[in-house]
């Protein structure tokens, strides 16, 4: 049950105003009546008095010579035609000594009072009793009293209340008719509104305008909101063809990047492939060198020549890394299941074979699986291993961890080591190509491996970051 | 209404005394005890009403010298009022005019008065008087019932406690005096010419 104030704040503005305006009439109308009734009872109740009076003086006057010459059948003939006013209670005349000389008795049983009370009109249990004196040449010789119901006023009344009815249910009709007419000067500004507004809302339709109607408030707000249509649209056009031209632009960007990326990769491919030709000719007149004329080169020049083939075995390496990086570029990257866990023991067994003297303590979590490009997953993991079993070759206890951890809700790898660790001011050369953190002679390095690791990540759409300090070992995180 | 008074005046009918009857009955006519209390001597009723008469009746202007002459009131042969038509008009006056009294003990006596009085005792001589007075702008009264059907005016008669009044009209206007509608309406009009 909502209170009726709610529920007109809910109806349509057209039924409020008619709703007002049968209010406002019917407290208007009301009024008027009230004063109406009360003036139309006052002034009838004056009139019925003012009647009554005259009345009480002619018959009195008519009566004068029964009551002088005590004509008491007379009198009672002279009153007998009162008989016409139902509203006369009764009347009666007295004599010079107040004594009650004859009377007339309406349908009531209402007789006169013995003696007459004091000359003129009062009111007694809503009947009007009139008292006026009889002269007879100058002379007061008695009283006529009239005593009338009055009911008249009722009466009157009634039929007025009867008639403000009927005008009230005309006014009911009447006015929401006229008020709907002319409310419309007020309503249809406001509907019209609010349908553009509707239209505006349910199909984001901002073309459409609201009618003007008039130049007052509502003129002035429909106005303003035609304006602020009109200012919308024009952002909203400005707003697309912005989003439309960056599109573009980007589009274009990505494009021209892509197509640099592209040379730039086939360039580097190539470049180290045709590399490869010079330097096999290099190491391999090198290796001719030392077999056929081993007697003939003396010790310094045998030195220099196999230090000649070691740069360019080097070189080799490091155009295969150039050349393994190009290809994780370019790869298609398929989505399996991976078993990292399997993956990196496996790896580490082999690590192990390769140096059996080396004593170094694995961990590794089980069960650790993802999707991925099995030989791309299998060749990052292997490089981080690989630096783990590297850098920890001078730990007297040495440690490797392989597992997962959650951070903010999200797997994240890891692969830890007790090894040398870096300085975490360099972290952000860790993921360059050619950017080593140790010298060779420190530990053997091509500066690819890590680079290659983060391209193929994200080739996943995984990342790799590390943390480290200098010889507290380093932890590389990955996701996939 | 109609049915109460009906039962009013049918009150001499046994059957129909009832309380409402009763009651209706004693407000609308005069209740006889009210009258019996005092009992008012009949020369002082109609010496009342010689003086009432006086108001309801207009004499023709050249019947008064002035505009305050006196209303004269003569009575033929003895006097039946005694003191009481003194005392009745002492004082009183009627538009203005007071009253004379004038006692006529023979008919030659009789003078033009206003009102004439001819009182029971003078039945056997009314023709004489009203032939008298026939030219004179006089009101003849009497006590009897003939008096008036014999070419009087006006008659005041009394029987128990009931007065009465009858009025020749024809002889009244005859003599051009103009007696109120309210006086006629009240008297038993009686007699044509005499």
């Amino acid at each position: 049950m909502r209170a009726p104030v709610e529920v007109f704040q809910s109806l349509p503005i057209g039924t409020k105003l008619r709703v007002i305006c049968l209010a406002a009439s019917g407290v208007v109308l009301l009024g008027a009546f009230a004063v109406v009734l009360g003036v139309q009872r006052v002034t009838t109740w004056t009139h019925l008095t003012q009647q009554a009076r005259m009345l009480a003086v002619i018959v009195g006057d008519q009566s004068s010579a029964a009551l002088e010459f005590e004509q008491r059948d007379a009198a009672g003939d002279i009153l007998a035609p009162l008989h016409a006013d139902k509203h006369i209670v009764f009347a009666a005349i007295y004599d010079a000594q107040g004594r009650l000389f004859a009377s007339y008795r309406g349908d009531r049983e209402l007789a006169p009072p013995a003696r007459p009370r004091a000359d003129g009109s009062r009111e007694l249990d809503g009947h009007l009793e009139v008292y006026e004196p009889i002269f007879s040449a100058g002379e007061r010789i008695g009283t006529f009293a009239l005593r009338s119901d009055m009911s008249e006023v009722g009466e009157r009344t009634s039929s007025t209340l009867l008639m403000m009815a009927l005008l009230l249910a005309a006014a009911a009709i009447v006015i929401p008719l006229l008020t709907g007419w002319l409310g419309n000067v007020l309503t249809r500004p406001v509907i019209d509104l609010e349908h553009v507004m509707e239209n505006m809302r349910a199909e984001g339709d901002y073309s459409k305008r609201a009618p003007l109607h008039g130049r007052d408030e509502l003129g002035r707000l429909v106005e303003g909101f035609n304006h602020m249509l009109s200012e919308i649209q024009t952002r909203d056009t400005a707003l697309a063809r912005a989003r439309d031209e960056l599109e573009e632009r980007v589009r274009a960007r990505t494009a021209e990047l892509e197509a640099s990326n592209r040379d730039l990769e086939s360039f580097s491919y190539s470049v180290s492939h045709d590399l490869r030709a010079p330097l096999r000719a290099i190491d391999g007149f090198g290796e001719v060198l030392v077999q056929r004329f081993s007697e003939a080169l003396v010790p310094d020049a045998r030195r220099y020549v196999d230090r000649m083939r070691a740069a360019s075995r080097r070189m080799a390496e490091l155009i295969e890394g150039l050349l393994e990086l190009a290809r994780i570029s370019r790869a298609e990257v398929r989505h399996v299941p991976v078993d990292l866990s399997a993956l990196a023991r496996e790896f580490l067994q082999e690590l192990a074979a390769s140096e059996p003297d080396r004593q170094v303590e694995v961990v590794i979590a089980s069960g650790l699986e993802t999707k991925g490009d099995p030989a791309l997953v299998r060749a990052a993991l292997g490089n981080l291993l690989d630096n783990a079993w590297k850098y920890t070759r001078k730990q007297e206890q040495p440690r490797i961890e392989f597992g997962r951890e959650l951070h903010a809700g999200r797997p994240v790898y890891f692969v830890r080591d007790n090894g040398a660790g870096f300085d975490m001011a360099y972290a952000n050369k860790l993921f360059g190509v050619f950017q080593r953190l140790h010298t060779d002679a420190q530990f053997e390095g091509t500066g690819i491996g890590l680079a290659s690791v983060r391209r193929t990540l994200e080739r996943h759409g995984g990342r790799i970051w590390a943390e480290a300090a200098e010889g507290q070992g380093a932890t590389f995180f990955f996701t996939l | 209404m109609s049915l109460r008074r009906a039962l009013g005046t049918h009150l001499a009918c046994p059957l129909l005394l009832c309380g409402v009857a009763l009651a209706a009955a004693s407000a609308s006519q005069a209740p006889p005890a009210a009258v019996a209390d005092e009992e008012i001597p009949e020369y002082v009723v109609k010496a009342g009403f010689l003086f009432n008469l006086a108001k309801y009746v207009a004499w023709p202007d050249p019947a008064f010298p002035s505009t305050s002459a006196p209303i004269q009131i003569g009575i033929v042969g003895n006097d039946p009022f005694g003191p009481a038509l003194d005392q009745t008009l002492a004082q009183k006056s009627v538009h203005n005019r007071a009253f004379e009294i004038h006692r006529f003990p023979e008919v030659a006596d009789i003078r033009s008065v206003h009102i004439l009085f001819v009182p029971r005792s003078e039945s056997s001589r009314v023709a004489q008087i009203l032939n008298l007075v026939e030219k004179m702008p006089v009101l003849t009264v009497g006590e009897q019932a003939g008096f008036a059907a014999h070419g009087g005016m006006v008659a005041i008669i009394i029987e128990g406690q009931k007065p009465s009044l009858h009025i020749n009209r024809t002889a009244v206007e005859r003599q051009h005096l103009a007696v109120d509608s309210k006086l006629l309406r009240v008297a038993t009009i009686v007699g044509a010419e005499p």
